[in-house]
């Protein structure tokens, strides 16, 4: 790593307060050569009988599918070589595959882009502010997914759109991160695995997750900071869920079908809007929430903004 | 000799009945007495080829394929042939070939094992060249009990070439080799260690296996068989069939590569990066991209690798981009905050004087004000996100400590343009730059502030030779500035925006502990003297 580039990250959190906004309002964009590459990578299963993918984005236009090809997986990229540069890495442990991808854009990356540290931590936690950012508009990238291969899916999306149609696919967790993003998440298909966890970190999107019955999680964790959300949860639930909803500012619309019971904890500055619900003590409870088969009992916290609840 | 002894499975290759015999546009032939036995010849289609016996080694198109005894009854054979067809046509030496092939066929069979598998890898070679049909049950290199493949009814040439060709490939294969970089270390291969380099049309038929790797630099190659190691595509292109192999991964750097319904013949991992055409940015990924590369399935991880290094003036023009670059933001930086600065002067003259002040007289207690701010302000965030209650405080507090930063430094680089107006220079023309009014204080100290970010943005005209002093100028500007944000911080802190002096008059005649308290808090200010 060059002197400047440590010394612009180590600086970044304290100059950007004061700085950080005016000089890139200020400052001119260069308007450099455009180079643009077909990226792929492609594995058959072989051995590998578990799969753990991590996946970080800049932005531009991400699809994620599942799909009954015998790849393992394969990933497909079209980027401009003047601003990003992506990297993989491939591990095996065992009988199971890491995959780890990541489509970086700034300068002080491409520079770095030798430098191992990225590769270095099998534990990388995904937050927010790790997103990469500058979005290439006219950038995009495939993301097939083996649907007979049980798989871990962790995603990071800077900016852009994002569709993720994972109906079919074998996911046994699934994590979400999002920037500013408009982000579309489906699962047509019921989940081949039980999903013990499913986490989504939402920055300034526009949100939508359809049929998440048919994710088959048992606990549920969205934090969303601003933007607006729709979370249905329709589709063919085998068991009883539990879902800790977080929103900063912003409208929340949840679509909980009618012979799910429901159960409400809200805390918050939000109004909540839930016509189907009767409120009973702390809790907005759905008629049929004593005889339901299947219970999904949510946890929410809205700071602003408006929360409806659909149930039926 | 040995070497080639692994590529005799390779050269089973049977001519599908449907393929069009290539005629002879050329010939030559070379004998010398106890040396050299060599035809070389041209076909119709352009295509050269030379047949050589020499040094008890079988060569095709300068690939061994077999050996011979010498003086033994195959050289006494193609020196037969030769010496009978010297100095005839194209057409009459195309006849003999053809001959010499059935005497091959009739002939291998009774002889020595040597020169038998040297017989056979010589007609398949023949059949090869010049698209003879093969009749039922004579595949030459086919193992005994084996049945003959179907035709798979390819017209044109069908060779395949292990190991180098008769004319020289070292700038293609230096040229895969540089674009192999991009791609990873695990890019590097060396010339010996490839078992085939295609350079034209080829053909692997499904009972033949390429003992190692393959390097396609040119043409097509048809893969039906089987490729123990890798292939490396610098261009061209690569159609895997449907009962094709590769043992190892599939690395592509250009060209086009047809994987069939699915990449299943490829065990290893299929990895491209390939440059579009400049017309075709923005269009999507076509589903059937073309890509390779290989890579083990081991555990070292691969990175990719920037593009190869630019040349001199493409780095010179770079590097004066970059200092543009970095001074065009330094000075936009400066504007922004100078025409800030003249705001806050105009409207808010007495409470940023009194800031400046503050830091510029009681530094130290500004600092360790400002530091203990910073360190508070994730805390206090946390609380106020806490209790949930609070989330509607969260945006005015955020609002509030960016306030007070961007105050506070304005407010420092106005002690910082003081302490430079107050200072007497030996030059005359330093002396004439000296004013006294706040204005010219902000603004000269917001200058002095940001002079560093400047020159270090101009170092990046000497590129990396500089890096080390740039990176130490902006260590040192970086380093400067938060201590300077952090003492203008704590100097509104200290002062409730300005609101109040906490300024010792240390010019006040009576001396500390004689009437002027160091806390004395109601002490004014020390007022600039003011020309404007």
């Amino acid at each position: 790593m060059m002197p400047d580039a440590r010394l612009a990250r180590a600086a970044a959190p304290t100059l950007s307060v004061v700085l950080g906004s005016l000089v890139l309002g200020g400052a001119p964009e260069s308007a450099a050569a455009q180079e643009w590459r077909d990226f792929r990578t492609a594995r058959q299963p072989g051995a590998v009988d578990a799969l753990d993918i991590e996946l970080m984005y800049e932005g531009g236009r991400l699809d994620v599918s599942a799909s009954e090809t015998q790849l393992l997986y394969d990933v497909r990229l079209r980027y401009d070589a003047e601003r990003s540069l992506p990297r993989r890495e491939w591990r095996r442990a065992g009988r199971t595959g890491h995959l780890r991808f990541i489509s970086s854009s700034s300068s002080e990356e491409r520079r770095d882009a030798d430098d191992p540290a990225w590769f270095g931590d099998p534990e990388l936690e995904l937050e927010l502010e790790d997103l990469p950012r500058a979005a290439d508009a006219a950038g995009r990238l495939d993301l097939s997914l083996n649907a007979s291969v049980p798989t871990d899916l962790r995603l990071g999306i800077g900016a852009g759109r994002a569709r993720l149609d994972l109906g079919g696919a074998h996911l046994t967790a699934l994590e979400l991160i999002t920037g500013a993003s408009d982000v579309e998440v489906g699962f047509a298909r019921e989940n081949r695995a039980a999903m013990e966890l499913l986490s989504i970190k939402s920055g300034a999107t526009a949100f939508m997750a359809e049929q998440l019955g048919n994710a088959r999680f048992r606990r549920l964790e969205f934090y969303g900071f601003v933007g607006d959300v729709v979370l249905d949860f329709s589709g063919s639930w085998r068991s009883s869920a539990e879902a800790d909803i977080k929103m900063g500012l912003g409208e929340l619309l949840m679509r909980v079908p009618a012979h799910i019971g429901v159960r409400i904890r809200h805390t918050g500055l939000a109004s909540l809007s839930a016509a189907d619900l009767e409120k009973v003590g702390d809790y907005w409870l759905s008629p049929n929430w004593e005889t339901a088969r299947v219970r999904l009992q949510i946890t929410l916290v809205a700071g602003l903004g408006s929360v409806i609840v659909e149930h039926g | 000799m040995t070497r080639t002894l692994p590529f005799l499975a390779c050269l089973a290759v049977v001519l599908p009945a449907s393929a069009q015999e290539a005629g002879i546009a050329d010939a030559a032939i070379t004998l010398s007495a106890a040396g050299r036995a060599e035809l070389w010849f041209e076909l119709e289609s352009g295509t050269e080829h030379r047949l050589r016996f020499e040094g008890e080694t079988v060569e095709v198109d300068g690939i061994g394929i077999g050996s011979y005894a010498e003086r033994g009854d195959l050289e006494s054979a193609w020196r037969a042939f030769l010496r009978e067809h010297a100095g005839e046509d194209a057409s009459a030496v195309r006849g003999g070939l053809v001959e010499f092939r059935r005497f091959l066929e009739e002939w291998s069979s009774a002889e020595e094992v040597a020169d038998g598998e040297a017989a056979r890898a010589l007609a398949g070679r023949i059949d090869a060249i010049l698209g003879l049909a093969v009749p039922a049950g004579a595949a030459p290199a086919l193992p005994a009990g084996e049945a003959a493949p179907e035709a798979p009814g390819q017209p044109g040439p069908m060779q395949i070439v292990p190991g180098g060709l008769g004319f020289d490939v070292t700038g293609e294969l230096d040229r895969l080799r540089e674009a192999l970089g991009r791609l990873g270390d695990s890019g590097e291969f060396s010339e010996g260690g490839l078992a085939m380099i295609v350079h034209g049309d080829y053909e692997v038929l499904a009972e033949a296996t390429i003992p190692g790797d393959v390097a396609i630099l040119d043409g097509t190659l048809r893969l039906a068989g089987g490729v123990e190691g890798d292939i490396l595509m610098l261009d061209g292109v690569l159609v895997l069939d449907g009962d094709a192999r590769v043992r190892g991964d599939v690395l592509q750097v250009g060209g086009e590569v047809d994987f069939g319904e699915d990449a299943s013949s490829v065990e290893g991992e299929i990895l491209s990066d390939i440059r579009l055409a400049p017309s075709a940015p923005s269009a999507p990924a076509a589903p059937d991209a073309p890509s390779v590369r290989q890579v083990e399935s081991s555990e070292a991880p691969m990175q990719m690798r920037p593009p190869q290094p630019p040349g001199f003036w493409s780095r010179l023009a770079r590097n004066f981009g970059r200092a543009v670059e970095g001074v065009i933001a330094a000075g936009s930086t400066f504007m922004v905050l100078a025409v800030l600065g003249l705001l806050l002067v105009y409207f808010g003259r007495r409470r940023l004087e009194t800031v400046s002040d503050t830091v510029r007289l009681e530094f130290a207690r500004s600092f360790a004000m400002g530091l203990a701010g910073e360190v508070l302000f994730v805390p206090v965030l946390l609380v106020l996100i806490a209790l949930v209650v609070t989330w509607l405080v969260v945006p005015f507090f955020l609002l509030a400590v960016w306030l007070a930063g961007v105050f506070g430094y304005l407010a420092a680089a106005h002690a910082s343009g003081e302490i430079f107006a107050r200072r007497r220079f030996r030059t005359e023309w330093l002396e004439r730059l000296r004013r006294s009014n706040s204005y010219y204080y902000v603004v000269s100290g917001l200058a002095l502030l940001m002079l560093p970010f400047a020159a270090g943005a101009v170092l990046w005209v000497f590129g990396g030779a500089a890096d080390f002093v740039r990176g130490l100028i902006l260590f040192v500007a970086g380093v400067g500035t938060w201590v300077v944000v952090t003492a203008g911080f704590g100097g509104v802190l200290l002062t409730r925006a300005g609101g109040r002096s906490v300024v010792v008059d240390w010019s006040a005649d009576s001396a500390p502990g004689e009437g002027a308290s160091p806390r004395a808090e109601t002490d004014p200010p020390s007022a600039p003297v003011d020309d404007a």
